[in-house]
């Protein structure tokens, strides 16, 4: 049984979006992935279509303006093509275009022309956005990793151009305003922990997209800067753009006030229990495959061996959200959550316990001041 | 990365507030959206201007649906413009007892030949075919194209498929 031309199409564009199966035997199947080709130059050729009139950014700042306008005054919309009122030479008046304006958006379409024809040369399977999904978790993992660790992974920064570093702001609201905010369903559990009030608080973190390009150019400067050589930056690589999508996450507080927590000005005795969900995060590239930057990244001086052995020994990187668990901090084991494995983190002191799992597409985490057994038994419920 | 706390969601969700942040946040897709079916980016800013008006008046910015609503009403918006146009000129050759239409002589000025051919080829594809390929080559996942044109994720593709197919015919082989 082969798989339906929809199937495939989609394949093309978003492939973990099939089921395993379905995967699998597009990996395998001659004649489907005969059909992948077909499909996949149709959707290259309705791209390039009906890309030919793009053009540079959209001004969105000036638009809100003109829009602003429209909404004080009552008047018609302004237009941005500069439309004028002239009487045509058959006598009749239609709306013209004012041609300085023309002038200006032939230009700027122009430029966007040439760019995108440059552009269009280095979109492989991502068809419509440019951007396809390279990593998108449906389970975690756990990664040991020392202070260290961190600290050398920093300097990958000086790989490229990072933008769009979410400010992680914490906003309270209330649980309708978060469920909105998130597009998550805020859990409910039937009974608490002995000793955790009932009196909840909603918030919601913000997310954001954070852009990353690869740039070859600059890793190697900054190396210079340290008095080390890095080879060059795979063709591959150098230039292109990773996508890291973080959807904002709902959090349910019982008892103590977040924000005071988080900060230690609570002198609360009773434990604090926290529930947090989100949409899982995704991360897409313009170019670079997932195992192109995994393999180029673990290679680099900056990231320690050890670190590198363990990322490499995840067995599905692309569906796996490794979980940094700090060495000689705390300690992981896999659990279950309602059949979803998870991942259960406790700190060496014993003061508090967080269990982590992917379900439906989302990432849940329980954590506080409380024990194993009552992280899982919430985590059970938050299910 | 420290975290800080903000304001109560109350102050975020004030409407104009909360308006502006979606205008932001979705503009540059719905115009996007509008382009891939007008070919000029005059047009398809003004296009976006409607909907963006459109939408502050019929509905909340916090709803929902109004990411999704905004990139169909792009879609849709956008493709009445091409028609409205087309039936202006057959209105006008039936007037004119069989001569050609007038053309607007900034329209003549502006569209490229280019232009016009997409135009063309999406006016004469169905409603659902059009918004689809615009949609999706906007930079829309399978989940917002789905969500703008109410159909599930899982038949994204096939109406894809569909839509390019009847695009390919449209447009040859000699597409650019």
């Amino acid at each position: 049984m082969h798989l339906a031309d929809g199937t495939i199409r989609r394949a093309v564009d978003e492939p973990f979006a099939l089921d395993p199966a379905r995967r699998r035997h597009l990996e395998a199947c001659p004649r489907c992935r005969g059909r992948a080709m077909e499909l996949r130059e149709d959707a290259e050729l309705a791209q390039r279509f009906l890309a030919i009139a793009a053009h540079g950014p959209a001004d969105s700042e000036a638009a809100l303006r003109r829009l602003d306008e429209r909404l004080s005054t009552g008047g018609g919309v302004p237009r941005t093509g500069g439309f004028r009122w002239l009487r045509a030479g058959d006598g009749r008046h239609r709306p013209v275009r004012d041609p300085r304006r023309r002038a200006r958006w032939v230009r700027r379409s122009a430029a966007a022309l040439g760019g995108l024809a440059a552009c269009a040369g280095l979109l492989g399977a991502g068809v419509a956005s440019g951007f396809i999904t390279i990593f998108q978790p449906s389970q975690v993992a756990p990664v040991a990793v020392t202070t260290s660790d961190l600290s050398s992974l920093q300097e990958l920064a000086s790989y490229g151009d990072v933008s769009g570093i979410p400010s992680l702001t914490l906003i309270p609201a209330t649980r309708e305003q978060a469920e909105t905010l998130t597009g998550v369903k805020a859990p409910e559990p039937a009974s608490l922990p002995q000793g955790v009030t009932a009196t909840v608080s909603y918030w919601v973190m913000k997310g954001g997209t954070v852009t990353f390009t690869f740039d070859g150019a600059k890793a190697a400067a900054v190396a210079r800067q340290l008095g080390a050589t890095l080879p060059p930056m795979p063709a591959g690589i150098d230039g292109s753009t990773l996508r890291v999508t973080v959807p904002s996450v709902l959090i349910e507080s019982f008892g103590a006030n977040l924000a005071d927590l988080l900060q230690g000005r609570t002198s609360a005795t009773a434990p604090a229990l926290v529930i947090a969900v989100t949409r899982a995060p995704e991360v897409s590239s313009d170019r670079a495959s997932a195992s192109q930057i995994e393999d180029y990244l673990l290679a680099q001086p900056e990231v320690p061996a050890g670190l590198a052995s363990e990322i490499r020994a995840i067995a599905d990187p692309s569906r796996t959200l490794p979980v940094p668990i700090p060495v000689g901090l705390a300690t992981a084991q896999a659990v279950a959550i309602d059949g979803a494995p998870g991942l259960l983190i406790g700190d060496q002191t014993g003061l508090g316990s967080l269990v982590l799992w992917e379900r439906d597409g989302t990432i849940r985490a329980v954590l506080g001041t409380l024990s194993s057994d009552q992280v899982l038994a919430v985590a059970d419920q938050a299910g | 990365m420290p975290l800080t706390t903000a304001a109560p969601a109350h102050a975020a969700t004030d409407p104009r507030a909360a308006f502006d942040r979606l205008f932001r946040a979705e503009y540059p897709r719905v115009v996007a959206i509008a382009l891939r079916i007008l070919g000029d980016a005059g047009e398809a800013e003004d296009v976006a201007q409607e909907v963006f008006l459109q939408l502050h008046r019929r509905h909340s910015p916090h709803a929902g649906f109004a990411p999704a609503w905004l990139h169909a009403a792009a879609a849709h918006s956008a493709l009445n413009v091409i028609r409205a146009r087309h039936r202006r000129e057959s209105r006008e050759r039936r007037w004119m007892s069989g001569a050609p239409p007038s053309e607007d002589p900034a329209e003549r000025a502006v569209a490229t030949d280019t232009a016009r051919r997409l135009r063309a080829a999406m006016g004469h594809l169905s409603q659902r075919h059009a918004s689809a390929l615009a949609l999706r080559n906007a930079g829309l996942s399978y989940a917002e194209v789905a969500d703008a044109l109410g159909i599930r994720a899982s038949h994204v593709g096939t109406l894809l498929r569909r839509a390019e197919t009847a695009l390919r015919k449209e447009i040859g082989d000699a597409a650019l």
